[in-house]
């Protein structure tokens, strides 16, 4: 069993974890201070989740040895959930 | 896949498992078609849930900021941590049965089942607690959106460990069991941790 | 009978090959139930948009003016009493979508009796009470208006919130196909029914929000529902068409087969 956890998948997985770390403290809250809106917060957790998805499909679910259509609908899907995120929450107040 | 004789297995196990056995052949689709055919669309269905809230927040910032507020971030990380790991546990696990080691398979596949069990006693405690505290009405639009969100993706993974149930027996009921059922049931489980990512950035982080 | 007549009458059974060599259609039943389908949904999407105006909803949130002004409406009136004579055609689809389950194999036969008992039962708050609680509104303008509320209010969380059992029947019809070993339906319509089963799920909190994605009359809650609904019946009609096409002829139940 250790041999398949020494491979690369574990690395994914630290690199996932560690992410994980990183937007939390970015989102993180102050100390009992009102939240308030916050692009650049927001825009950094969500390309952190981009990297984090964009990891899990392309390692975890194998699309990378995918054919190349299965590739491109992947990419295509998360480029345009986090344009759309972003755009909605910029531009629809 | 390689022979069967426990020197070659004793051989493989004490480095790391050579790239050729677990890795898929060449540029090959893991798991049946219509699999990925309904995590695309279950993956489109739940970015118009996304837009849809995102939308609102921007809108009328107030009842989410103040809902999120009474969100506990530890416990949101706790899940994203446990489903992570439950999605490694059930990759490897995928990498296990190619390359025929069956018994490793399987106890890969019990350690990711256990983390998907666990994650939903963790969200059901959190939930509990949540329902037990109370919110006040000024955030309602924000809970909704959370139990709603959180509620299909419980759904979603009750529907996943019954998939996991079904490739144990398939690993260890059968005599060949087939690689493409592993695949196609560790798509379903990974789309599930995917989607929890999403969840967790956009209910408990984004501002 | 004599018994030389019976005995000459059940060395010959009337089979479908034999039916279909004289040059009626063995599969009439089936074919005629299959029509059914479209022709009772045109109708439904006439009484329930054009006439009733139950589709899309009026909001959660409307005025006691426009609440007694949309149960008074004539053609309410007349799509509810169209309703109430056509709703039992749902049947001869529930049907016929019973006689191909029941030809999966490996799958037990309480899912298909599942299926029809479901259906039946969601097709009560889904659509006939509704129809029943807005007549009731219609044919008796003499109710106080907070009764024409409670009747308003009551038809709407009927119509888009008896969730549950068209989830259950969802989900029978969905394991059933993924344990189909025949393919009598596709793989990937098992999967649009899981689709159908999710978004019926989140029409739960139209009972608490009023206004919102996730009211009666929510984008979220209706429109992405039904949107996927109907998708999911044309997919369904076009499977079962093929389903019924395909059936060999030696299958056929009730023709004095093997299979009787």
């Amino acid at each position: 069993m250790t041999a398949y956890l020494r491979g690369p998948l574990t690395l994914v997985w630290m690199l996932l974890v560690a992410a994980t770390v990183v937007s939390w403290w970015l989102g993180a809250r102050g100390d009992g201070r009102p939240l308030q809106v916050n692009l650049a917060v927001t825009a950094g957790v969500v390309a952190i989740a981009l990297v984090k998805i964009r990891l899990v499909v392309w390692h975890f679910m194998e699309v990378r040895t995918a054919p190349s259509w299965l590739r491109y609908n992947c990419d295509g899907w998360l480029v345009f959930l986090a344009l759309m995120v972003l755009a909605l929450y910029r531009y629809s107040s | 896949m390689g022979s069967a004789n426990p020197a070659a297995i004793a051989q493989r196990s004490a480095h790391s498992a050579p790239r050729e056995s677990i890795e898929p052949a060449s540029r090959h689709c893991p798991g049946q078609g219509s699999m990925w055919f309904f995590v695309i669309g279950d993956l489109w269905i739940f970015s118009c849930y996304f837009a849809c809230y995102i939308h609102d927040r921007a809108r009328h910032p107030e009842p989410f900021l103040q809902g999120q507020q009474l969100l506990s971030q530890g416990i949101g990380v706790l899940n994203t941590v446990i489903l992570l790991t439950s999605s490694l546990f059930v990759a490897l696990c995928v990498q296990a049965t190619r390359a025929r080691e069956i018994v490793t398979a399987s106890r890969f596949l019990a350690l990711g089942f256990a983390c998907g069990a666990g994650f939903m006693l963790v969200k059901g405690g959190e939930w509990y607690l949540k329902i037990h505290a109370g919110f006040p009405e000024s955030t309602e639009p924000f809970f909704v959106y959370y139990f709603m969100f959180t509620g299909l993706h419980v759904v979603h993974v009750a529907l996943g460990l019954l998939i996991l149930a079904l490739l144990w027996r398939e690993l260890r009921g059968t005599k060949e069991p087939r690689v493409e059922f592993a695949e196609t049931s560790a798509t379903y489980w990974h789309m599930v941790d995917l989607l929890w990512i999403a969840i967790f950035a956009l209910l408990y982080l984004v501002r | 009978m004599s018994e030389s007549a019976w005995a000459l009458g059940a060395a010959a059974p009337h089979s479908a090959t034999v039916e279909a060599r004289r040059g009626r259609s063995p599969k009439l039943d089936q074919w005629i139930c299959f029509g059914s389908i479209p022709f009772f949904y045109t109708l439904f999407g006439l009484i329930f948009v054009l006439l009733a105006r139950i589709m899309p909803p009026p909001s959660p949130t409307a005025s006691i003016a426009d609440v007694l002004a949309y149960m008074q409406a004539p053609n309410l009136a007349l799509g509810v009493a169209l309703l109430s004579l056509t709703l039992g055609l749902a049947s001869l689809s529930s049907g016929v979508i019973v006689v191909q389950m029941k030809r999966m194999e490996g799958v037990s036969p309480a899912l298909p009796y599942a299926y029809l008992a479901a259906l039946a039962v969601a097709g009560v708050p889904g659509c006939l009470f509704p129809g029943l609680v807005f007549a009731l509104g219609c044919y008796r303008p003499g109710y106080t208006p907070q009764i024409q509320q409670m009747l308003y209010d009551l038809g709407f969380l009927s119509f888009v919130g008896s969730l549950g059992v068209f989830v259950i029947q969802y989900l029978v019809f969905a394991i059933a196909i993924f344990l189909d070993r025949r393919t009598i339906f596709p793989k990937w319509l098992g999967y649009l029914t899981i689709w159908a089963l999710v978004t019926e799920l989140v029409a739960v909190p139209i009972w608490i929000t009023r206004t919102g994605p996730f009211a009666w009359d929510g984008l979220l809650s209706f429109y992405l529902g039904t949107i996927i609904f109907v998708g999911w019946e044309f997919c369904m009609c076009v499977c079962l068409y093929r389903a019924i096409k395909n059936q060999p002829l030696e299958e056929l139940i009730g023709r004095g087969t093997a299979h009787g």
